[in-house]
């Protein structure tokens, strides 16, 4: 590969990047960010977790997103009462045609590209639990089978901040599998007028395939190979360290409010999306400023509260937020 | 090892850029301190002036100052090895975006892809591309320098030009004496010490002395009235060139200095061999021949009669060495003394040899005395400790290798009496654990 080989790799990229997201933003309006992480996300091989209202464009996000990226899409409505096999599929009994019986494995909707986890703490943490494997192996394992999943393999799930009875709370094993945390807010004014110009008069929606899997896979090799340099990756280091109360990078809040800090998933999902964002850029290299735009839905939800931060209802952005301001780039 | 199209070519931007911007924060920091220290500098000329401590004072803090900026700055604006930090900061500055320093760090790691070289190439481009000089402008402060440079100057003129003078007679204080040693020229004040020396060692003749201590007091009056008051006093004294009056003079300063003790710088022996003579000086004026009294009773006493004039001289001189012994065994035993210069009513000669017992030459043998330690006072005099002779032993060395016909031995001060004795120097506090634990060691 030479040098100008690089150059059409990194301007490749940034094309089917910019392709995705105006596709996407042509049925999405007002969340450019959530679409560029989701989309960041999927580059890197992570999964995203969006919380939001009700009626702010979750589900559709992740429709369009599969949409226009010619994946298998599969949607599965987390309910108190669903069952772990009703995610990764069950062996069903089976005749043959010739006589005897047989057990035949029915996939769940797991076996999907882009899996839509909707309203996710709904679900029994057993439930939950069904998605762990998948997320972090991309394998499920039924009875004494395991099954890998078709990559790429997105799991987008969704969370209502509002209704949190009858809910169950995802335990910090699973979060820790989200590479992104996003938060879906109500859109601006101007594009509540997009949203309703585009939806309740007659027009096309339709969104076409812009890129399919071999591209994103494609994608995905380009991504990991933007070098980062030592003391940038100290960087996205000392960030993760200092969300521990612990550490001599933590700042006043994160002494005073965190329970536990980011894990090294936290380090890895800051540089890998720092090179997604440094190649959205055109860049070549992961600076200090490509850390920073990715750490807030990359430390989000690894930050625990303590007793006292959950009390006095303390939003952990602003603990990273603080973080970011406290921790010396170089 | 690093790709060879940017080979240590960032690190050198990288320190070039550094060194341009150390320069100019350096630069900066000079122009705001130059002002003001220069005007510290010209405070302390006034005050120098105003207060007449040394004039160097000023010199010495415009040098400092100097010396300390020029030192400051050099350091400041020396290049230094490249480092991610400085790289960062260079970056930031020149609006690079990281690049600069993400490339700078690879430039000096080893290893490296197609990614990386392609990162340094273009890394290398746009820090080319980057205007060093414009990011970086040197720094310009023509007021700041202006005021820097007349304060220093108006520093150093008031530090070494003649204005002082006039400032101070500006600020209301009173002129400098013009007698003072700095006013006289070289060539008046080797006069003036010439003729002290002269008349004080005798060598002048009265009439001269006069006319030049005339002369020399009407130009003294133009500079100094206090030197002009003192050569008033010389000229008192001048006249007294005979050598009977230097004798009576001598005569009177060695009572006086005996009574004032003036001569402290002496060594004790010598100190008190000069009281002892004084005394005895004071005892032979009565004696002398020309009182009539003294005489008879001389005679009532059935001494002998006064020698013929050569008889005389020769006796004067073997007086005068005689005499020189008498002095130091007077200096050593008082009693003695009374003994061997008693002479008259004692009826015993005091003197060795056939000149036997003459009261009536005592008188003569005093002013022969006076003669002969005349030289050795004033030599002794000039033997300062601490100035010319650093210990005791020397002043008497020198005394004994001079001119002096008189010989001092060394005298024990035990050996006078105790009343007359200086008590010991009393024992340091600090020293006193010291010395008993001396003493009262077992």
């Amino acid at each position: 590969m030479t040098s100008a080989a690089v150059a059409q790799h990194i301007d490749l990229f940034r094309e089917r990047f910019v392709r995705i997201t105006k596709e996407v933003g042509r049925r999405i309006v007002g969340h450019e960010e959530i679409v560029n992480s989701t989309v960041t996300a999927l580059l890197v091989g992570g999964h995203v977790l969006l919380e939001g209202i009700p009626g702010v464009g979750k589900t559709s996000l992740v429709h369009t997103l599969a949409d226009v990226l010619h994946l298998k899409f599969s949607r599965i409505q987390f309910t108190p009462d669903l069952m772990p096999a009703d995610i990764v599929g069950t062996n069903v009994v089976q005749e043959h045609a010739h006589g005897g019986m047989f057990f035949d494995f029915q996939p769940g909707p797991i076996f999907a590209n882009v899996v839509l986890a909707d309203e996710i703490n709904r679900a029994t943490p057993k439930t939950q639990s069904a998605l762990l494997e998948a997320m972090q192996d991309i394998s499920v394992s039924v009875g004494k089978t395991t099954y890998k999943l078709d990559q790429p393999f997105l799991v987008l799930a969704t969370q209502n901040p509002l209704e949190m009875e009858g809910t169950y709370p995802l335990p910090e094993a699973q979060l820790d599998r989200f590479f992104f945390k996003l938060r879906v807010m109500y859109p601006p004014e101007e594009a509540m007028h997009q949203i309703l110009d585009r939806t309740t008069q007659p027009g096309d929606n339709e969104v076409a395939r812009v890129v399919d899997g071999t591209e994103i896979l494609e994608m995905r090799q380009v991504a990991r190979s933007v070098p980062i340099a030592k003391p940038v990756q100290g960087y996205a280091i000392r960030l993760t360290l200092g969300s521990h109360p612990e550490s001599p990078y933590a700042t006043p809040l994160v002494k005073r409010y965190v329970r536990y800090g980011a894990s090294p998933r936290a380090a890895q999902a800051l540089v890998l999306a720092g090179k997604v964002h440094a190649l959205q850029r055109g860049n070549a290299f992961v600076a200090a400023e490509d850390i920073k735009a990715v750490a807030l839905p990359a430390l989000r939800h690894r930050v625990l509260l303590n007793f006292e931060g959950e009390a006095e209802q303390i939003n952990p952005d602003t603990i990273v937020s603080e973080l970011l301001a406290g921790t010396k780039s170089e | 090892m690093p790709p060879d199209t940017s080979e240590r070519v960032l690190s050198e931007v990288v320190a070039l850029a550094d060194q341009r911007r150390r320069a100019q924060g350096a630069v900066q920091s000079l122009v705001r301190l130059a002002p003001a220290l220069a005007g510290v500098a010209l405070l302390a000329a006034v005050l120098a002036r105003v207060l007449r401590f040394s004039t160097a004072v000023p010199l010495l803090v415009l040098g400092a100052a100097g010396l300390g900026l020029a030192l400051t700055t050099w350091i400041r604006s020396r290049r230094r090895q490249s480092t991610d930090a400085i790289a960062a900061a260079v970056d930031a500055d020149a609006a690079l975006r990281g690049e600069l320093r993400s490339a700078h760090w690879f430039e000096a790691a080893e290893g490296g892809d197609e990614w990386t070289r392609f990162h340094l190439e273009r890394a290398v481009n746009r820090a080319r591309a980057v205007d060093w000089k414009a990011l970086y402008p040197p720094v310009r402060a023509g007021k700041s320098w202006a005021a820097a440079a007349v304060l220093a100057t108006a520093a150093i003129v008031l530090s070494v030009g003649a204005p002082g003078r006039y400032l101070a007679r500006a600020v209301g204080v009173a002129d400098q004496p013009a007698g003072s040693p700095e006013a006289l020229s070289a060539e008046l004040e080797a006069k003036l010490k010439a003729l002290l020396g002269s008349i004080e060692a005798g060598d002048v003749d009265a009439e001269a002395a006069r006319a030049t201590l005339e002369e020399l007091k009407e130009l003294m009056a133009k500079i100094d009235p206090a030197m002009q008051k003192k050569l008033a006093e010389m000229m008192k004294n001048a006249p007294l060139g005979q050598e009977g009056a230097k004798a009576k003079n001598f005569e009177k300063n060695a009572l006086a200095n005996a009574k004032k003790g003036d001569n402290q710088v002496l060594p004790d022996d010598v100190k008190w061999a000069l009281e002892d003579l004084a005394a005895k000086l004071s005892n032979a004026e009565k004696n002398r021949p020309g009182n009539p009294n003294e005489q008879a009773s001389s005679s009532d006493t059935g001494e002998k009669g006064a020698p013929s004039d050569e008889a005389s001289k020769s006796a004067e001189g073997q007086s005068a060495q005689a005499s020189m012994q008498m002095v130091r065994e007077a200096a050593t035993d008082p009693g003695a003394a009374k003994m061997m210069m008693g002479g008259g009513m004692m009826g015993g000669d005091s003197r060795p040899g056939q000149a036997g017992n003459n009261g009536a030459q005592n008188g003569a043998d005093a002013l022969l005395f006076a003669q002969a330690l005349r030289k050795e006072l004033i030599e002794a005099s000039a033997d300062m400790q601490g100035q010319n002779v650093k210990k005791e032993e020397d002043i008497r060395r020198k005394t004994e290798q001079g001119k002096s016909t008189l010989g001092f031995s060394r005298v024990a001060p035990g050996a006078f009496e105790r009343s007359r004795a200086d008590a010991p120097p009393a024992v340091p506090e600090a020293r006193r654990p010291l010395v008993q634990r001396y003493f009262i060691r077992k």
